[in-house]
């Protein structure tokens, strides 16, 4: 189910909601938190109901490995091991193994069948959230959980498809707390406050461009200098608009039932080197690839070099993490590889004007998402080719009178057909990301006032009545 | 200010928002959906709904179809009829169909048991990159008896939905005193009755004014959609074999600086992968008629008499004057390779 689809917005999240603090109202705690476990599951399950037992048996599964490394005095590492293999045998399978065929067959000149599975929904999520608690457990990190909760900290539908990427230390006792039984009229307030912003954000904003990004990235066959400019703009906006309204919205559902999930989203356009960017951009995931992944290597503990190999491996890997694909991993290797130079940078303490800093990480961010984005490398060569040759210079038609003399320097005047729109929205989305509170820092200073009320209410209004063209949030895929 | 007011106010603004939205949606109607009929002139509609809507009323009345995009739109059905006896034809183009739309109404007529002899059926090789339609256009939506999705659900998308700029056309076209596109439901067809007038007065000034036809084309249409396109156009072709429908099928015409934006080889492709499945006729590429510009309203929609010819070459009508190089017959298989 989609956060922004009618069958969410007007009969699951109310009738759960209600149905929730009423339980709790009526003193049947545990029983309001079985049910907010099966209407998550419900949640789930909407989407494809043949993966429902995938979740039930990880989280059962988990849940046994972690208590029993979290009981055992003396730490037992092969458990572990075995509990994190199995995790990621499971999300191999099903995320990896049509990628390492593929490229086993290409190798080897074998033909081996493609399996062409269905990502089940949220795996890439679930498996490192409990990961971490494996990890966490053997650390001895971890208490004694309640299963309850712990089913609900894996399954909790506001962050279950897309993240954040919670970690059990913040929500366990969030969950165990019996504090937030009954309706907090604050929260709740802050809560669509919060997710009427991510819902404009998603369907006015985030869908908008992305009309323009598949144009050019999947449909054109050839782009001029302009069109390859703003198709990539385009998904630079669409996938921060799209992702971030998406977190916004599962802060805002959460905070309806008294959870606080992290942050996720700090203005990462505003960011002016590319370790700024990694500070405020899927800032869960980061905290992931930090604490689970750079560390356990050595982080920069080992030296220079160990650093930048430790790096650049974190990066690699969480570029696979987001798809299993050759653009995905190039991706992670740009960032990796642009973070170790921005490390060098520091060392020799060279500096730069926060707008030459700005520009250059904006349009590395920008062009290394080119990547991310093709489904093929050939799309990617598309547009990248496109955005840095002046052999294909189009300008609108009615310039030609005016202009008419750049022809003898290969300039041609054309139709600004598709991309046409995109000349208003683009500035529009500088201006929005660049100069403006992002709705975190907007929630930190919400008033209860006619002021913000009319705001919400007429952006949850757009919003709704937007949300006629139904999409899918991109991070679904990953 | 409280919580309570604050949320009250929030969804009593969410309800005057919506209710006025939705009743702007019900008046202007500005996909014709609801048929509320207070703006008459439905030039604007969902080409798909409004003529399933008219079918599913009138079907006894015809038992031949001509299924094709808008290019086929101008083609009268009592030209076809003259050429199959006992006929009785209905225009069923519909605004940038494609495969996917024939065939799913193919199937739609098929499983309601619509009488069914003659298809009619027009390809267009842009179509080789086309195959379905964006949720997002909501002036190509499939009827949801179609698509046998719900309709309360499909309703309530064209009434909640916010639709600035269709409301406008829609409103403009109402206020004008002329119009410049007549629709006849009952056949199925439109037609420009100002741009037929200007380019029978002067054709030669018509093409010189008419902008599209001196626009630089580029090759931008290649063939993505080979495998769902052969695949629909196999069962169109499967389903008329079993249910004994005779189907004709041909290429449109196309405007010679249309056929500039295909990308050549993949055009043949397309045209050797369509006679893999079917004999046709092929009325594309570049000849005396596609070059010649006064056949045409601009570069993507011919005019009546190019109907007529094609009418004429597929079912051999010698009275009509033909161009020789117009069509040409492509058996079942006589394109190999490329």
């Amino acid at each position: 189910m989609l956060f922004n689809s009618y069958e969410f917005i007007f009969a699951f999240l109310p009738f759960t909601f209600l149905l929730y603090f009423y339980l709790k109202h009526i003193k049947t705690y545990k029983l309001a938190k079985i049910f907010l476990v099966f209407s998550s599951l419900f949640f789930y399950s909407w989407w494809n109901l043949v993966y429902l037992p995938l979740i039930l048996i990880s989280m059962f599964f988990n849940y046994k490995v972690g208590n029993y490394l979290s009981k055992e005095k003396k730490a037992n590492k092969r458990i572990l091991f075995l509990g994190i293999t199995l995790n990621l045998v499971l999300l191999g399978y099903f995320k990896y193994y049509d990628f390492f065929i593929e490229n086993l067959n290409l190798v080897f000149g074998k033909n081996i069948e493609l399996l062409y599975l269905a990502l089940p929904l949220a795996i890439s999520f679930f498996t490192f959230q409990q990961v971490s608690y494996l990890v966490d457990s053997y650390r001895g990190e971890t208490k004694e959980y309640d299963f309850l909760n712990y089913a609900l900290f894996v399954t909790f539908f506001p962050q279950l498809i897309a993240g954040p990427i919670v970690h059990h230390k913040e929500m366990m006792p969030q969950f165990a707390n019996d504090k937030n039984s009954a309706m907090n009229g604050r929260n709740i307030s802050m809560g669509i406050f919060v997710f009427s912003i991510g819902l404009f954000k998603k369907v006015v904003i985030a869908d908008t461009f992305a009309v323009w990004a598949t144009k050019g990235f999947d449909v054109a066959e050839t782009l001029n200098l302009f069109a390859a400019w703003f198709t990539s703009l385009s998904y630079t906006f669409q996938l921060y608009f799209d992702f971030s309204g998406y977190t916004d919205m599962a802060i805002g559902v959460a905070l309806l039932f008294n959870i606080k999930l992290p942050i996720n989203f700090n203005s990462p356009y505003k960011a002016l080197d590319i370790q700024d960017f990694w500070r405020r951009w899927h800032i869960t995931l980061s905290r992931f690839l930090r604490d689970y992944i750079y560390i356990p290597l050595g982080g920069n503990q080992k030296g220079e070099l160990f650093t930048y190999a430790n790096l650049m491996a974190t990066f690699i890997l969480g570029g696979l993490w987001h798809g299993a694909g050759w653009t995905f991993l190039f991706w992670g290797f740009l960032h990796g590889f642009a973070l170790v130079l921005h490390r060098i940078w520091k060392k020799y303490g060279f500096r730069l004007w926060s707008w030459l800093a700005w520009l250059i990480t904006f349009n590395f961010i920008n062009i290394s998402w080119v990547f991310f984005r093709a489904k093929e490398w050939d799309d990617a060569v598309k547009v990248l080719s496109s955005m840095f040759s002046l052999d294909n210079v189009v300008l609108p038609q009615f310039l030609e009178s005016k202009l008419g003399f750049l022809t003898t320097y290969n300039v041609e005047f054309g139709f600004f057909y598709w991309y046409m729109e995109s000349i208003i929205w683009i500035p529009m989305a500088f201006l929005l990301v660049l100069f403006f509170k992002n709705s975190l820092q907007k929630l930190d200073t919400f008033r209860l006032n006619i002021k913000t009320a009319l705001f919400t209410g007429f952006v949850l209004s757009a919003g709704i009545l937007s949300m006629s063209r139904v999409s899918e949030f991109l991070y679904f895929n990953f | 200010m409280s919580n309570k007011k604050w949320v009250t106010v929030v969804f009593l603004v969410l309800f005057v928002n919506m209710s006025l939205i939705a009743m702007v949606n019900y008046v202007v109607d500005p996909f014709g959906i609801f048929g509320s009929n207070i703006l008459k002139n439905k030039l604007q509609m969902n080409e798909r709904f409004v003529k399933i809507e008219y079918i599913e009323k009138n079907h006894q009345k015809y038992n031949a179809y001509l299924f094709g995009s808008s290019r086929i739109g101008v083609v009268n059905p009592k030209l076809i009829e003259q050429y199959v006896p006992n006929s009785k034809f209905y225009n069923f183009t519909v605004s940038s169909a494609n495969l996917y739309d024939y065939l799913m109404h193919l199937r739609y007529f098929v499983e309601k048991n619509y009488e069914l002899k003659t298809l009619y059926l027009q390809l267009d090789i842009d179509d080789m990159n086309n195959y379905g339609q964006e949720s997002s256009d909501y002036l190509s939506q499939l009827h949801p008896h179609v698509t046998h999705d719900s309709t309360a659900f499909f309703y309530a998308r064209y009434l909640l939905g916010f639709f600035p700029l269709n409301i406008r056309t829609k409103i403009e076209v109402n206020l004008a005193k002329t119009l410049n596109k007549t629709y006849d439901l009952k056949k199925g067809t439109w037609q420009l009755p100002y741009k037929e007038k200007a380019l029978m007065q002067n054709a030669k000034e018509y093409v010189e004014k008419e902008k599209s036809f001196h626009l630089k084309s580029r090759k931008v249409i290649s063939y993505t959609q080979e495998e769902q396109n052969n695949k629909a156009l196999t069962e169109i072709v499967e389903i008329c074999k079993e249910k004994r429908i005779k189907l004709y099928v041909f290429t449109t015409p196309h405007n010679h600086n249309m056929t500039d934006t295909f990308f050549s080889n993949e055009y043949k492709k397309y045209l050797s992968d369509i006679s893999k499945i079917t004999t046709y006729y092929d009325f594309s590429g570049y000849n005396s008629v596609t070059r010649n510009n006064e056949n045409y309203y601009e570069v993507s929609h011919y005019r009546p008499h190019v109907g007529r010819w094609i009418a004429a070459k597929i079912f051999h009508d010698k009275s009509v004057k033909i161009p020789k190089d117009f069509g040409k017959l492509i058996k079942k298989g006589m394109i190999h390779g490329n």
